[in-house]
């Protein structure tokens, strides 16, 4: 059986590393909550190479403008085309930042405009129940970035499922830490990213 | 040596006698219709149509046919007919291709219907539907097997003189496909590529101890539900459960690489298809089948880039596709008669007026009959000729 691969995307402009210790955060999570053949770590894939192909669940993140060239748009397109889906979260939780207004710009040439994923989608019951949609970041709580608590995730959606999920809650800083710290935490908050995982994987 | 008036009676006497038999023969006709209306008859294939109701008013003794191409089935069916009453049926002309087509429905909701047809190597098969040309093949060995989208009616298979129309495919009873797999990509995309084929489908994608993703729903193998049954990997424990008995009953069943274990034991199975070291394998157990893809990871097909793929997710889909279809359990529905079928023209039309015979004069002359009003003519002759002897040589 393969196993589930935690691939981010290597994008040519801005900082896609910007999350370093996300995907160890999301694949212990996985290890630890499902019952999901996952990978022990994960890989950085170029978005503008086939090999990006390999890997139908990508996460991109940043802070700095986003500028795809013409391959990694193509890719883009062929993943949620073939069903893939692809998750970027802005990682300044800014609205009024770079990030957000590239990132958006970007998006919408490859696939279309993201519309707003009601808070009672399939997403928030994947694996974990949120009953009130997307979970509140500490970045939000704090009033950094845009000083918004943003009530929904937008996406692109292709018969039905999500192509592509757009965050701007800052998941990249909230799940940005080591996994053995989660045991100060007193509820999982990479619980989320449990469920954007296993609703790739099964819908 | 007789004297010139002896020879004269004796000339007067045979054609006594000539009339005599002209009289008794013209008698004979007149008393015996059929013969007396018996010759034969050489007909075009072209004429055959305009000819056919004279002919079998007439009823001649017999009937030779010169043909370029197979004879359409209703005058096959008419000189079959006038063949039957009596009348000799021949026909002779170039050597005809012997072409046979069917077409069947495959258990795929696309409405894919397989077309086999008998088509004599090298020639050049253009296959058809009522609209118009769907495609054109070149023979190369043991004939013709494609596949058909959507032919909801019959397709004609044409191979120099003679096309072979194959009827309308029957219906299928479509039932369910139950699926069964861990959360990951292979079922993720096995259910997916199904789904988008037209299979309804019930799935069970397994992400935690007692916490499974459900699709429609899920039950026990049955055929009175499912068409197949297909364990993605070994945690397929519904599928496995039921395996045997869903199989026996004649259900189908799709093991994938990681689900081996999985199904009634087969002691033989036929190689479908093999790449590097994994094959496809079929197998029989009680009225159902069995097939197992041995083949790593079928989702990386759907996302390959090879540019030799020009759309790799229908590939995948029609793959999958397939592979189910060739276990599936669908009950037919017998489609209504097709008036347009003929499935094997040059087999019916030597069942129906024999085989080929060569051309006419070479073989089998025809013995020329002298119609009725000629014999009649030589008769009046015959008899006034005779008078004309008596009177002119002072006779009575």
């Amino acid at each position: 059986m393969s196993r589930f691969v935690f691939c981010t995307a290597q994008y040519d402009s801005g900082d896609w590393d910007s999350a370093p210790l996300v995907p160890a955060n999301l694949i212990d999570s996985i290890a630890q909550y499902t019952s999901i053949a996952v990978a022990p770590s994960g890989v950085n894939v170029a978005l503008a190479s086939d090999a990006i192909l390999e890997y139908p669940l990508v996460y991109v993140t940043g802070h700095l403008p986003v500028r795809f060239s013409a391959a990694e748009r193509r890719n883009i397109r062929k993943l949620a085309d073939r069903g893939g889906m692809i998750f970027v979260d802005d990682h300044n939780h800014d609205i009024d930042g770079v990030f957000h207004k590239t990132a958006l710009e970007e998006i919408t040439l490859a696939l279309g405009k993201p519309v707003d994923i009601p808070n009672d989608h399939e997403l928030y019951r994947a694996f974990f129940k949120f009953d009130d949609g997307p979970p509140t970041t500490s970045q939000e709580l704090n009033g950094w970035g845009d000083n918004l608590v943003h009530k929904t995730l937008q996406g692109v959606m292709r018969d039905g499922h999500i192509a592509l999920l757009y965050s701007s809650k800052d998941y990249s800083s909230e799940w940005n830490y080591h996994p053995e710290s989660k045991r100060f935490n007193a509820v999982d908050n990479t619980r989320f990213g449990v469920n954007v995982i296993v609703y790739a994987l099964t819908r | 040596m007789p004297s010139p008036v002896s020879a004269r009676r004796i000339g007067e006497w045979a054609l006594r006698v000539l009339s005599i038999a002209l009289l008794v023969v013209i008698l004979m006709r007149a008393w015996s219709p059929s013969r007396a209306i018996a010759r034969s008859e050489t007909v075009t294939e072209g004429s055959a149509a305009k000819l056919l109701p004279a002919l079998s008013m007439r009823g001649p003794a017999r009937i030779h046919i010169v043909v370029d191409s197979v004879i359409p089935p209703v005058q096959r069916d008419w000189i079959g007919a006038i063949g039957r009453s009596g009348t000799v049926v021949t026909w002779s002309g170039p050597r005809i291709a012997a072409t046979a087509a069917t077409l069947s429905r495959i258990a795929d909701p696309a409405g894919v219907s397989e077309l086999s047809a008998s088509v004599p190597v090298g020639s050049v098969a253009i296959v058809r539907d009522h609209v118009g040309v769907i495609d054109s093949v070149t023979i190369s060995q043991n004939g013709l097997r494609i596949d058909i989208p959507g032919a909801g009616t019959g397709v004609g298979v044409a191979a120099g003189a003679s096309t072979a129309w194959a009827a309308a495919p029957d219906s299928l009873v479509f039932k369910r496909l139950l699926i069964e797999g861990s959360a990951g990509w292979e079922t993720k995309f096995t259910i997916a590529a199904l789904a988008e084929r037209g299979w309804k489908i019930d799935a069970i994608t397994h992400v935690a101890p007692g916490i499974d993703v459900r699709e429609g729903a899920p039950a026990s193998p049955d055929t009175s539900r499912y068409a197949a049954i297909i364990a993605v990997d070994s945690t397929a424990v519904l599928v496995a459960r039921g395996a045997a008995s869903f199989v026996k009953s004649g259900g189908g069943l799709v093991t994938l690489r990681d689900a081996s274990g999985i199904g009634p034991r087969t002691d033989a199975s036929v190689v479908l298809e093999r790449r590097a070291d994994a094959d496809v394998r079929a197998s029989r157990a009680g009225n159902g089948r069995v097939i197992h893809v041995g083949y790593k990871d079928l989702w990386r097909y759907r996302m390959s880039d090879d540019d030799s793929v020009p759309d790799p997710v229908a590939a995948h889909r029609a793959w999958l596709a397939r592979v189910v279809a060739s276990v599936a359990y669908a009950p037919r529905i017998a489609a209504r008669l097709d008036s347009l079928a003929d499935p094997a023209p040059f087999a019916d039309m030597v069942d129906r007026i024999g085989a080929r015979s060569a051309s006419l004069g070479a073989e089998s002359p025809l013995r020329t009959e002298v119609p009725s009003s000629v014999l009649f003519g030589v008769l009046l002759i015959s008899l006034l000729l005779e008078l004309a002897s008596r009177r002119l040589r002072g006779a009575r």
